[in-house]
This record gives C-alpha cells, structure tokens and sequence, in this order.
C-alpha cells in the first residue's frame, strides 16, 4: 500500500525555523492526526505536503513518486488532496466550479458543461450532502455547506491522501458529527487520512494515530490506545 | 570609501553648480505645452534656428499633458530656478500663466508670451510687466475659416457642422467664436447643425460626422478646430461617400493636412505659422534683452491652404509653412 | 446555444439592469430623433463602437482575472503607428497588417504580463508605467508626428461592408463571439473567473497563476492591437496620441456590463451591452445635437443611473 514518506523535512520563512527534521511515515487506511499549539508548524507541515512550500532541506515521496519540489498542481495530480482551514473557495463561482476547479472536463477542448452537472450530482448524492441549488454562489451557502463542497471537491478524483486543516473548527455539532463519519468511512476506504484540529474530543473519535508538533518539531508520536487526552494536552503544553 | 565617494559627488555637484551660475549672458527659457504634437514641434524648430542665428542659448521646456495644469506650474518653477534672462511661456491656463509670471519678474527675468490669449486688464491686475508678446490670433483664425466658407458657398442656407477642441482651451474658444460670429455676420442664414467638442480626437471627431451626416445627409461645411479633428471628418465623409457635398475646413496646416489638401480630401486648412512664431520670439527677445522691448501684442501671419495655393507655390509664406 | 447562457449571465450578474437600462436608452433617443432609429444608424453605432468595444472584450478577460489594464488605448494607439508604419513602408496589407498590429499588440501584453508576475505589483501601477512606456514609443517611433495619407487598399478595408454591416463593426462582434467563447467555454476563460475570484484558492487548487495573467495580458494586447488595426484603417492614419483616456472608457463599459471590478464576475453579454450603452448615448446626443457641455453632464447622469439600477433586481452585488 502507498506510504506517504517525509524524511528530515526543514522548512524557514526568513530567519525563522517553520519546520526542522521532520521525519514520518503516513500508512494507507489509517487517520493521523497532527495537534499542537498555535505557530507549532501544523499547518505549515501540511501545506509542505500539498506543495504549496517546498522544503528547504529533506524529502517527502508518496510511494515511489518524489514530492519535494512539486507544486499544488502536480501534487492534486498525483493524489494528494488538502481541505484548506479557509476552504479555498471560489465565492462567486457555483458549486460545479469549484467542484472541478483547476480540473475542468473537456470535450474537444471545450468545457463539458452537462458531464460536469451530472458527475457533480452522483458525487454529492454519494456523500449524502445535500445542497440547495449547484447554481448559486457558494459564498451565499451556510458554513456546513461551503465545508460539504470542499470536501466534495477533494473526493471528487479519488485521492489517495487526504490532509484537512481544522475541518470542524467552524461547525455545529450536527454537522460535526456527519464531518467525523465521513472521515471513518475514507479511512475504510484506504486512504491516508491527516487531520489538523484543536479539538481533542474530535481527534481522539476518529483518529488511529496522533502526533504532537512543538516549535516546528515531533514531540510525540503515539497511537491513539497509548495515549490519553490529559498526556497530549500536556506535551502541547508544556514548555 | 563612502565618505570618498560622497566626497567625490559633492565636488561634481558643487563644479555642475558653479558651471551653471557662469554661463554666458542671453539665456532664453521657453515653457510650452505637450511636444507630442506637431504644432508645438515646429514652434520649437523655429526657436533653435532663431536662437542659432542670433546667437541666444535657447531651452524649451514641454510639460507631458497640457491639460494637467499643476505640472505646468512645477515646469516654471523649474525654468525660474535656471535663472534666465528672459522666459517665454505658452499655457492655456490663464491665472495659472499669470501666476508663473509674477514669480519670474520677483526674481528679475524678464517675461514674454507666445500664443497665449491673456486679456491686457488681467495682465496689469496682475501687475506684471510683459516684455513682448507673439502669438496666432485666434478669433481672426475663426473668421477666415468663416470668410472661406462663405466664399465657397453656393447655398441659400448652407448646413454646418462645427467640431470644437477641449471645452475650456482658449484656442478654441477663440476659434469657434471667431468662425460663430462671422459666419452670422456675413451669412445670416447658415444653419449651424451641431456644435460639439470632438476633444481634438480624431476618432471621436470621425463619429460625430458620420453620426450628424446620418442626421442631416445635406450637410454642406464642417468647421473643425485642429486638423486632425478635420482629418477625421475627411474618413467619416469619404465613408458616407459624400466627398463632394460635403467641405472640411481645418487650422493649423500640418504636414497631414497639406498632403491631405493636395489629395483633395481636405477643402482647406486656415495655417498658423508656429515656425514664425518661434523665430518671432526669439528675434522679439533679442531685441528686448538690448533694450528695446516691444511690449506689443504680435500676431503672426494667417494664410488658408487651398489646393490652388499650394500648387502655385507662389505666397511667400509658404516658405514657413513646416 | 446563447439563450441558456444568456439566461445564467442574466442570474449572475446585473446584465439585465444594463439591457434594460440600454433598451430605455434607445426608446428616449427614438421618441426624440427620428434618424435614431434608422438601420444605418445602428450600424454605425456598432461600427463606432468597434474600436472601444475590441479593447473591452481584452478588459473583460484582464477584469475578469482580478486586475486592471490601464495600457489598452496607449497599446492600441502604438499598434495603429506600427500598423500603419508597415503599411506605407513595408506595403504590407489585409492580413499581414492585422498580424503586424495583433504581434505589437500582444508584446506589450507579454510585458505587463510578465512585470506584474515578476515584480508581484499591482497590475494598477504596472499597466500604468505601460501606458507611458508604449504611448511615448508612438511618440518616440513617429517622431511625435501621425502617419498619415495610407494606400487605397489599406483604407478601403473601413469601407467594406456585409449584410449592411460594415467590417470594424464585424470585426468587433467577431471578437466579441471568440471572447465569449474562450470564457464560457475553455479552461482557460474559467481559470480567469477563477483567478479573480480567489488568487488564493487558486494557487492552492494548482493553477498556474503565472502562465495563466501572462495569457490573459497577452489576449488583452492582442485585443488592443486589433482595435488600433481598426482604428488605423478607420482614420487613415497612426496616430501617437489615438484613443487618449479610452482606457477608463473601456474599464467603464465592462463595469458597466454587470462585472465585478475586483475580478471573479464578468460576462462578454455584458461587455458587449456595456459597449452599446455608451455608444449608443454617444451617437444619441449628436443626433439631437446636444451642445458638449450638457452631453457630459448627461453621461455623467447616465453612468449614475446605471448603477442605481443595479440596487434593482436578482443581484445586489
């Protein structure tokens, strides 16, 4: 099965150690969840992954295919999918945009309007997400909406890693709920699941693993049955 | 090494400085509007030969946009910190003329005119003493363009179309109430059609033609205010195919124009002579800097291009025709 | 297979305020001139419009895209001097002066392309500097003087007409037609919405935002360079200092059509009704022979009641 590889990552803005000598293995069919404190490098270490960074030192490599110098475009291609905490929405473009955005389907170079619509529809209805029109400004939807869409779209062409930023920062527990399901049911399906969260609740529902990132570095890797929510929040902590 | 450098520098300066203070007497600075137009290019041809003839160190300043009349104010206050003897502006902007003016005589240059159209009380409201000023005469220019087409005319009452420049220029102005005035003088019964700025634009002044002969087909004249506005109405009327129903009169006698003239596109263009204009001042500046300031409102010549007069080559003034 | 699209554009955008708008237009000019009306006088209306509307159809791509392009007449005026340079010199004609306008054209655009992806500016003070930079190359190529008096056949190609339809006017709904289909139609004109909508979205859904602004100023130069093709075969001439301040004139139709200033909204429909709004108004009040002072006041009450309209109806944007 496909293992997602970073070896000795380091990354700098400016002067300032982001990331040093990150060094971990992401397996198929497991959900990792990364915690830390705010500035701790989470979300820099993935946004590494999905290429928007590059290193500056170390590998990162998704079975035999190297992903240290790859931009978000060559990394979406290669299977790596990042629902970004701020969604990265199109907010004026409707849902099918945004659905296929950067992907568009073509026909004789043209845009294939109707198989998008109707590609869009059997996905969302796969997912249970209901929406209430796919024509409308996805800036005029509910949060838990915008959220459904974002997610769509990073299912849409199957991905094999899946990184999410804060998924349920900004939603009501229903939704919360319907978001952790989802992330049982793609674990069940194989896929490297990453998740970012501040709510250990949540990463203690779903996860399999659970690493805590302090000042840019690992200080804790464990699984989730041999630890507890009272020693993560004190390796987050403590100084 | 910075200290030597800025040192180095320094003494550049101060050397640009004391060579600039030290230069020979007869200094003429000229401040006239954009040098991206014909009209003012020939102007400043006619000062550099002048000013090589009669041995007067001539520097013609242009702002970028004639109608940014803040820029204006900053180029003569670049011109009085040179220090001339003698400046000579052009502007369309009255006050802002007079202001510039006062300026250079606090500071003891002399001030001349060209083609400016100041009235004489706002001058002496102003207190400023002017040298001498040379220039076209605007609202005899609008006149002769009217004497020609009433000449022309065959018509009890001739249609007209009147394509005016930027509202707010002087110039203009002066020409459209020149050619207004005679033409109600001489020829009551002429209908002006429509009056309207076509901006100087050639486009625009193609529009506004092919718009007004849509309006009124029997148009007979149009009365532009620059030639390239006439030009323009030349292509709206060989588009209309109406070349010979319709007259285009134009001002200023560029190159264009005249070749156009002699095509037989272009019916006439009343000519301003901005070479003599040039060579006027500078003579005009010469003369006052030996004391003799003519303190005397010089308008140059006028003459309208016909095909006829063109090809007889005959009017002596064609030789200053540029 | 306009009509659907037709209707969406109507949805997304206040397109249908400024049919309205334009339609009301035409009846208040129809009620007060007569020649109004007349089928030769709305093709001119569409011949006068060509070279503003080809520079808008450029505009919309550039607007579209999140930014502004402030160099589209001074390009479009320094394509007229090439032009029209290769045809007294070169005796160039037809096609090869269309190439010759379109190539000036989309260098310019490959310039600020590039200089707004390099220096990462704005486009605002980039398309700035370009405006000096290419208006003073048509000074500096023609010595400040226009090229005038071009060959019968380069002249006549203003005078040919189909369907009553004269060829700039043709030109012009030509372009419109490609630019609505490269934005409807292609990635490239999705991307462009796209872009606007969310550089940041973008770059993290792997667009290539860098390649992408380069094609679109590149489009948009080539967009101005067919219109200073028109506007040299139009005049007679290359004209340096052609199209003075029609770059506001340009940005103002395509804002006026429904598009979102800050990128992400934009409609060739509404390009193309913000072009005939203007023009229309223009042609309008030289038919009634409105003295100049009060046609500026009119147009300034009448880009005021446009956007009053747009408070009206299924967008509030």
């Amino acid at each position: 099965m496909a293992e997602l590889k970073l070896r000795a990552v380091k990354k700098m803005f400016g002067a300032t150690t982001v990331l040093q000598d990150i060094s971990v293995e992401f397996a198929g069919g497991t959900v990792t969840s990364i915690v830390g404190d705010n500035g701790a490098g989470k979300s820099t270490l993935c946004k590494t992954i999905a290429g928007v960074y590059h290193p500056d030192k170390g590998e990162i490599e998704l079975g035999d295919l190297k992903l240290t110098h790859l931009g978000p475009h060559e990394t979406r291609e290669a299977g790596i999918e990042m629902i970004y905490q701020d969604l990265a929405l199109a907010k004026q473009h409707d849902v099918i945009s945004n659905l296929y955005f950067g992907r568009e389907k073509t026909r004789f170079g043209f845009l294939d309007q109707k198989a998008m619509t109707e590609n869009a529809q059997a996905v969302l209805e796969t997912m249970g997400t209901k929406l209430p029109s796919l024509t409308k400004p996805v800036g005029l939807l509910s949060g838990g909406q915008q959220q459904a869409v974002a997610i769509a779209r990073a299912l849409l062409f199957s991905p094999r890693v899946l990184i999410m930023d804060e998924p349920t920062a900004a939603l009501a527990a229903r939704e919360i709920e319907h978001t952790l399901d989802l992330i049982k049911r793609l674990k069940e399906r194989g896929l490297i699941v990453i998740l970012i969260s501040h709510r250990l609740n949540d990463v203690f529902a779903v996860s399999d693993r659970i690493i805590v990132l302090r000042s840019g570095m690992i200080v804790a890797d464990k699984s989730v049955h041999e630890t507890s929510m009272q020693e993560v929040v004190a390796q987050i902590m403590s100084a | 090494m910075f200290a030597k450098r800025a040192l180095l520098f320094l003494c550049l300066f101060a050397g640009l400085m004391i060579n600039v203070g030290a230069q020979a007497a007869n200094r003429c600075v000229f401040v006239l509007p954009s040098l991206a137009n014909p009209y003012w290019q020939t102007v400043k041809l006619g000062i550099e030969d002048a000013a090589k003839e009669n041995e007067i160190e001539a520097t013609v300043l242009s702002v970028v946009n004639d109608q940014a009349k803040e820029e204006f104010v900053n180029l003569c206050q670049t011109a009085i910190s040179q220090n001339p003897d003698i400046l000579v502006v052009c502007t369309t902007a009255d006050s802002i003329t007079l202001r510039c003016l006062h300026e250079a005589q606090n500071h003891h240059i002399k001030v001349g005119l060209l083609d400016t159209v100041i009235s004489d009380a706002a001058i002496k409201k102003a207190g400023i003493k002017l040298s001498f000023s040379v220039g076209t005469d605007n609202v005899k220019l609008g006149e002769k363009a009217a004497q020609f087409v009433v000449s022309q005319n065959k018509l009890a009452t001739p249609k007209i179309l009147i394509l005016e420049g930027v509202i707010g220029n002087t110039c203009n102005a002066c020409r459209v109430s020149g050619f207004k005035q005679e033409l109600t003088k001489k020829l009551p019964k002429a209908k002006i059609v429509n009056s309207v700025s076509a901006e100087w634009d050639r486009l625009k002044a193609l529009n506004i033609t092919a718009d007004t002969l849509n309006r009124t087909p029997d148009l007979n004249f149009v009365f532009a205010a620059n030639d390239t506005m006439a030009l323009g109405a030349v292509e709206a009327i060989r588009l209309a195919k109406k070349n010979n129903q319709v007259m285009v009169v134009g001002v200023d006698g560029i190159a264009d124009a005249r070749k156009a003239i002699t095509a037989g596109r272009l019916t006439a263009s009343v000519a301003q002579f901005p070479y003599l204009i040039g060579k006027r001042s500078i003579e005009l500046a010469k003369e006052c800097l030996h004391g003799q300031c003519s303190q005397k409102d010089e308008k140059t010549p006028l003459l309208v291009l016909t095909k006829n007069v063109l090809e007889s080559h005959r009017d002596p003034l064609l030789k200053y025709v540029r | 297979m306009f009509a659907k699209e037709f209707l969406r554009d109507i949805n997304k955008t206040s397109l249908l305020q400024c049919i309205v708008f334009l339609l009301a237009m035409c009846l208040f000019f129809a009620l007060n001139s007569s020649a109004f009306i007349s089928p030769i006088n709305l093709c001119n209306i569409l011949t006068a419009s060509s070279v503003i509307g080809l520079m808008a159809v450029g505009a919309t791509f550039v607007i579209a895209s999140g930014c502004i392009d402030l160099a589209a007449a001074s390009i479009m005026a320094l394509s007229s001097v090439t032009c029209a340079w290769a045809a007294q010199n070169l005796h160039y004609d037809g096609l090869a002066l269309v190439g010759i306008a379109v190539a000036t054209g989309a260098l310019c655009g490959l310039t600020s392309g590039f200089l707004i992806n390099f220096t990462k500016a704005p486009s605002f003070i980039i398309t700035l500097g370009m405006l000096s930079i290419s208006r003073a190359l048509a000074f500096i190529l023609t010595g400040g003087i226009p090229i005038y008096g071009l060959e019968e056949r380069v002249t006549k190609i203003a005078e040919m007409q189909w369907f009553g339809l004269s060829l700039p006017a043709l030109i012009m709904l030509g372009g419109m037609l490609v630019g609505y289909l490269l934005l409807t139609r292609t990635r490239f004109g999705a991307h462009s919405l796209l872009l606007g909508d969310s550089q940041a979205a973008s770059e993290a859904m792997g667009l290539r935002v860098p390649l992408l602004r380069l094609a679109i100023f590149v489009l948009a130069g080539c967009f101005s360079g067919l219109a200073g093709f028109i506007f040299m075969a139009r005049t007679n001439s290359g004209d340096p200092s052609a199209g003075m301040n029609y770059e506001l004139t340009v940005i103002t139709a395509v804002v006026l059509g429904g598009a979102n200033l800050f990128g992400g909204r934009a409609t060739i429909f509404g390009t193309l009704a913000g072009v005939l709004c203007l023009g229309v108004l223009q042609n309008g009040l030289n038919l009634m022979a409105i003295s100049t002072f009060y046609q500026t006041l009119f147009i300034g009450i009448v880009l005021i009641l446009a956007s009053l309209l747009r408070r009206f109806g299924p967008n509030n944007g």
